[in-house]
């Protein structure tokens, strides 16, 4: 009984990812530029010859905000800013209380500790 | 005094020459504090008519807290933060970048994961595409006698300007000589890159040529940027009810400074984004940014609670550091080479010809002072015999004579762009003239 279910949730979910594979739906910038792991220009390739289907995701650098695809059989990574994907995160503008200034008068005689990221 | 003796005694040129000797030494700072409440307050009373030609071409990146709490990152943040947020604002093609923020330490050495790499990396990608990228300066030599300057890896991937200089009070330089050589500021190297593609008259050729030029007196705006509202919500930004309100708001506040809130707190002038608003991901979002940021001069800043870049606008009260180079590039884009300035000081003294504009001032009040006693004087001991020049007979006239040449001399120092004299100490001393009428008035009471 349990093995079943283990199964019926296994292939459930595994559908579930595969139509959740993301794909780049178009591309933006124009040229469009090629990066390295690490975000350094590797090349920059005019619009007009990318690739007019949708390509499926490779990999996904959400620290960098970087997708891996696959083209012309080369793996390189791209900028998310440069792309359309689909499924894509929506975020909406927060429309932030604009910030007033301080009282002239006003004071905070302290500094910034180390932050969260420092192993200092 | 009959008509016939001098204006003034021995003893009152004594007291004049002790006058300008206080006025030419300032002993104590009193004149220049008086000196620099007089032009702050004129500042406050003309921003709301202050022209919006250069806040049409600035936007103003602001990293606070908010940023920090929504990415759940922190400060100073991570350089895979910092690559993000400069990417998604590089994308939408600002014509060219300040950042004024000091990468003097990489906090993530040994972790090519996390370097400062992948910051420079983005620069790289964007200068390539022909957007300037200015970074913050000290303008000192990086590890001599321990002085902190930017990281070579991010130096070499964009253009200094200089961030910190003294010797100019509150005035804006344009160009320091610094440790490294002449360096300009981010105002004028931003202001270069806008004259790229429009003609600028009197541009300087160079840092060296800029240095030679007066610093900035920064005239500071007060009314939002109409685009501010798209972006923002400014319903709590104090508005403006027009000039002549203005003035008499700013009147009352800078008379009854002691019996109310005094202290003035608005929104800053220039269009501000904050660095959450580049996270937008939907397309109506995205298009509305890349008409506030495509080929404007974009300066990017924080105001993070304890990291003590503030600085002081006579209109806004503390406000982020990143304003001042934002409202001296605004002045550079409204007025030119024109902008306000303080005349040069006379023989290498801190003594400028405003200075003996202000004394001969001073001088005409204690002239018409006098002019007023020896009439006095005369029709007392000739009695109602002698006819009093009508001009004698009221303080008035004078006072109105004081104001008139007080207010054309503010007018010609606005036209040529020179900063103003001490209005409201001349205002205060051309009392002194009704000073006869109101013992009079105070012996008729008794």
């Amino acid at each position: 009984m349990t093995r079943t279910a283990v199964l019926l949730l296994a292939a459930l979910f595994s559908q579930v990812a595969l139509s959740a594979t993301p794909t780049v739906e178009a591309f933006l910038a124009d040229p469009v530029a090629l990066l390295d792991e690490q975000g350094k220009l590797q090349r920059e390739l005019p619009l007009k010859d990318t690739p007019k289907n949708p390509l499926p995701v490779l990999q996904y650098n959400e620290t960098l905000e970087l997708v891996q695809v696959e083209l012309s059989g080369q793996k390189v990574w791209l900028d998310t800013m440069d792309l359309r994907l689909n499924p894509s995160k929506i975020v909406k503008l927060p429309c932030q209380k604009m910030p007033n200034s301080l009282k002239a008068d006003s004071q905070n005689n302290s500094t910034i500790g180390f932050g969260a990221g420092c192993n200092q | 005094m009959s008509a016939k003796s001098p204006l003034f005694s021995r003893w009152q040129y004594f007291l004049g020459a002790v006058v300008l000797l206080l006025a030419v030494l300032d002993p104590f700072g009193i004149s220049s504090s008086s000196n620099n409440a007089s032009a702050q307050w004129l500042n406050r009373v003309f921003a709301s008519s202050y022209q919006s030609k250069g806040q049409e071409k600035i936007a103003v990146i602001v990293i606070d807290d908010a940023y920090l709490m929504r990415n759940n990152t922190y400060w100073p943040m991570p350089y895979s933060e910092q690559s993000k947020l400069f990417k998604r604002l590089l994308a939408y093609k600002p014509k060219a970048v300040f950042v004024d923020l000091l990468y003097s330490h990489d906090h993530s050495q040994g972790e090519p994961a996390q370097g400062s790499q992948l910051l420079a990396n983005v620069f790289e990608r964007y200068r390539r595409q022909g957007i300037a990228l200015l970074l913050a300066n000290t303008g000192q030599s990086r590890g001599e006698d321990g002085q902190a300057n930017t990281l070579a890896s991010l130096a070499e991937t964009s253009s200094p300007t200089l961030v910190a200089w003294s010797g100019f009070s509150d005035k804006y330089p344009l160009a320091v000589e610094t440790p490294l050589g002449v360096m300009e500021t981010p105002a004028l190297s931003l202001y270069r890159e806008y004259c790229r593609d429009h003609p600028c008259a009197e541009l300087p050729n160079d840092a060296r040529a800029a240095m030679n030029e007066p610093p900035i007196a920064i005239q500071w705006g007060l009314n939002l940027a109409p685009e501010q509202i798209s972006i923002a919500d400014i319903a709590h930004c104090s508005t403006t009810n027009g000039v002549i309100l203005n003035f008499l708001k700013q009147l009352s506040q800078a008379v009854f400074w002691k019996l109310g809130d005094s202290v003035q707190v608005r929104c800053p002038y220039s269009l501000t984004l904050s660095a959450s608003d580049l996270e937008v991901s939907t397309p109506e979002d995205r298009a509305l940014l890349a008409q506030l940021l495509r080929d404007r001069l974009v300066l990017v800043g924080a105001n993070i609670t304890s990291t003590g870049d503030l600085v002081q606008s006579p209109v806004h009260g503390k406000i982020p550091g990143i304003y001042l180079h934002a409202m001296a590039l605004d002045n550079l884009l409204t007025l030119g080479m024109q902008y306000d300035r303080e005349p040069a000081n006379l023989l290498n003294f801190e003594v400028n010809w405003l200075d003996l504009l202000e004394i001969s001032l001073l001088g005409l009040i204690a002239l018409l002072k006098a002019a007023h006693a020896r009439s006095l004087a005369a029709f007392n001991a000739c009695g109602s015999v002698l006819q009093r020049s009508a001009f004698f007979k009221s303080p008035i006239p004078s006072w109105l004579l004081v104001i008139g040449v007080l207010i054309a001399l503010s007018y010609w120092l606005h036209a040529i762009h020179i900063t103003p004299v001490n209005v409201l100490a001349a205002l205060m001393l051309s009392l002194v003239l009704f000073g006869e009428k109101l013992e009079a008035f105070f012996e008729r009471k008794n």
